[in-house]
């Protein structure tokens, strides 16, 4: 039995071309079909495409940034408060729907993009509102959240994998580097807006780095580990 | 099985470094080798063959493990159970299953098939266990003498150092050669949402394509290498019609070193040549690729140039400023490395074992050998050869919906005159 479009001899009984897909018809043979060369394919569950509830999900995010901007520019003539709830929306979007398009879900990718985003609407209120606290503060802090960000992300995708105890090292070291970072603000708020160091933020550096430090003590000792997995497991 | 043995262990071989490293939920690098006989398998002839078998070959019943520096293989104290064959050959192997034994060992019908993780070893030392367990399956089974040549190993001897060394390290060399660019076509095709392998199988006289090949002054390995090259330049047409735009076009073809450098490892001891065309140059006849693939292989595969293209690996392994960083880091570099180079200098592998020789004694019990090349973690696919008996096994593996490079390369094969039997697991 031969595909008469590929011109490849078929296995008696199949029911199409496994190369064109061409279906086969011969109602004049009666030949008892081959085996099949592997066994018969298990069916997996239903396959979900998000395309129609996300086009469902940018209208919903568009008509409240188009009727703000109508609304704003009849009311004022300009675009003004508007502004602000369209570059909010549009972070909030690309925070929730953006990586939905994608096949590829990646949050190395799109954390930093999030992060991005979020930084080019403080950017535009910083502008709009004459403030002069962007590059001082909001820059520096945004990167380096975004940084220790990926860090982990970067740690959690590729130095964790089979062993997941390690992540208890990732995020033990994650929050000791945010009680850091608690400092670098404070510093950056002082030297932006001249406010008195009052060393707040050894009050979180000290709590964040109890609580990253329990985690890698937790992430060394096995037997601990074990008896607080019997305890908290879910 | 003797109890409280010390179970040997062994560093990774040096190609093996990469591919724990690589490896990944939904993909891992692997083969197989199948063997279907005259009769349907007895699976408990079948685990007694591997239980006798496997003390033979140390490197291969093996399973992975960590330390803190490297992986490391290490006999398994007792062979795995074999398991009856699944919808789709190569199911990725996940890292429970690679800590328990890095191989697997299937049966189907009339088929046997052993699936290895490659860090374990190649398709040259694959062909050797399979053969081996073959034969002795065939002895159980049908009583069959079955002498200790062509490629079977005699069970009864003590496994030889030299099976066990990695050659890499005894054959590195002083000067470390250019890698490719990676400017290469790779088809992305719609991925099959539940990772689902389909594989191909074409079946073609020996006999037809050596006369086919023979008349273009080339090897059976190289015209299929032109046939496939043709196929895949017609497919980027496809795919992209600006010629401008077109990329490289370019074939892995892995190369067994051990006829090179005098070896006889049953690990790992392989390089690839690569060659290919650039379609922006115009269209190619198929003599003209032919001809092509031919010279590229000759210039390509010399034991110099292969040991300039494997010294760079070996080269950075003895780095010691690599060998002590700890492993989870050494996973997070080798891994970025084989995500920007390590795939991306060819569009797709055409492995070809080659004719398989078989002990008489067994011959006549064997219908078929095959062998089947897992896909590329982020390309879809990869082929790979047998011939056995006048009749070569082709198989394709993709993991993406469309069959469209096996319908041309299948069909062209037809056109040039070869009468190709295609069989596959589609899911109808």
């Amino acid at each position: 039995m031969y595909c008469v479009k590929c011109g490849v001899e078929l296995q008696k009984g199949v029911e199409r071309c496994p190369l064109c897909g061409l279906t086969v018809y011969h109602p004049e043979l009666t030949e008892t079909p081959e085996p099949r060369p592997y066994p018969r394919y298990a069916e997996g569950g239903e396959t979900v495409r998000h395309g129609g509830l996300l086009f469902v999900l940018t209208v919903l995010f568009a008509v409240p940034v188009l009727v703000c901007i109508v609304m704003d520019l009849n009311m004022n003539h300009g675009i003004r408060w508007s502004g602000f709830v369209a570059f909010g929306l549009l972070w909030a979007y690309v925070a929730v729907c953006l990586p939905l398009w994608f096949r590829r879900r990646s949050p190395t990718v799109f954390f930093p993009i999030i992060m991005a985003a979020g930084l080019g609407v403080a950017l535009y209120v910083c502008l709009k509102t004459g403030g002069r606290w962007f590059l001082p503060l909001a820059f520096p802090v945004g990167g380096a959240v975004t940084l220790l960000g990926e860090t982990v992300i970067v740690l959690l995708r590729h130095a964790v994998g089979a062993h997941r105890h390690r992540a208890l090292f990732v995020f033990g070291g994650a929050f000791i580097a945010a009680g850091g970072l608690c400092m670098l603000i404070e510093f950056l708020l002082h030297v932006t807006f001249a406010l008195p160091m009052q060393w707040w933020c050894l009050y979180p550096l000290s709590a964040l780095g109890l609580i990253g430090l329990m985690l890698i003590v937790i992430g060394i000792c096995a037997p601990l580990r074990a008896s607080l997995h019997k305890k908290f497991f879910i | 099985m003797e109890q409280n043995r010390q179970l040997r262990w062994m560093r990774l071989d040096n190609a093996a470094l990469i591919f724990p490293a690589a490896q990944r939920k939904h993909w891992s690098n692997a083969f197989r080798l199948s063997f279907t006989f005259r009769d349907p398998v007895d699976p408990a002839l079948l685990q007694q063959a591997l239980d006798n078998v496997a003390p033979r070959f140390p490197s291969v019943c093996v399973r992975l493990r960590r330390s803190t520096f490297w992986y490391y293989l290490e006999e398994v104290d007792r062979p795995p159970a074999v398991r009856e064959d699944s919808y789709q050959p190569l199911i990725p192997m996940s890292r429970n299953d690679i800590r328990r034994c890095a191989i697997r060992v299937l049966y189907y019908r009339s088929r046997m098939a052993v699936e290895f993780f490659h860090a374990v070893t190649d398709g040259t030392g694959g062909m050797v266990f399979a053969k081996t367990l073959a034969a002795e399956y065939v002895r159980l089974r049908y009583g069959a003498d079955v002498p200790a040549t062509h490629g079977v190993l005699d069970i009864r001897e003590s496994p030889k150092p030299e099976e066990l060394e990695d050659s890499f390290q005894r054959n590195v060399g002083p000067v470390a050669a250019p890698r490719d660019d990676g400017n290469v076509f790779r088809y992305r095709g719609t991925l099959e949402p539940d990772r689902f392998l389909h594989v191909t199988l074409g079946i073609a006289d020996s006999e037809a394509l050596r006369s086919r090949s023979h008349a273009l002054g080339v090897t059976v390995t190289a015209y299929l290498t032109a046939v496939l090259l043709q196929s895949l330049l017609e497919l980027q047409a496809e795919n992209i019609p600006r010629r401008q735009r077109r990329k490289n076009v370019k074939i892995q073809i892995p190369v067994n070193l051990r006829k090179l450098y005098d070896s006889r490892t049953m690990r790992n001891f392989v390089a690839v040549a690569n060659v290919g065309v650039d379609p922006r140059l115009g269209d190619y006849t198929l003599e003209e690729l032919a001809k092509l693939v031919h010279h590229q292989m000759h210039l390509s595969i010399t034991p110099k140039n292969m040991q300039a293209i494997f010294t760079p690996n070996v080269t950075s392994e003895q780095n010691p400023v690599l060998k002590v960083v700890p492993l989870f880091l050494k996973n997070v570099i080798m891994r970025a490395v084989f995500d920007t180079i390590g795939e991306r200098v060819a569009s797709m592998t055409l492995s070809n074992l080659g004719r398989v020789e078989l002990p008489e004694a067994m011959a006549p019990f064997v219908e078929r050998v095959e062998f089947v090349l897992g896909p590329q973690s982020t390309a879809p696919y990869n082929a790979s050869v047998t011939s056995w008996q006048g009749k070569t096994f082709i198989n394709i593996v993709r993991n993406t919906v469309e069959p469209r490079l096996e319908e041309i390369f299948f069909t062209k094969l037809v056109k040039l005159g070869c009468r190709v039997a295609v069989e596959s697991n589609d899911r109808a």
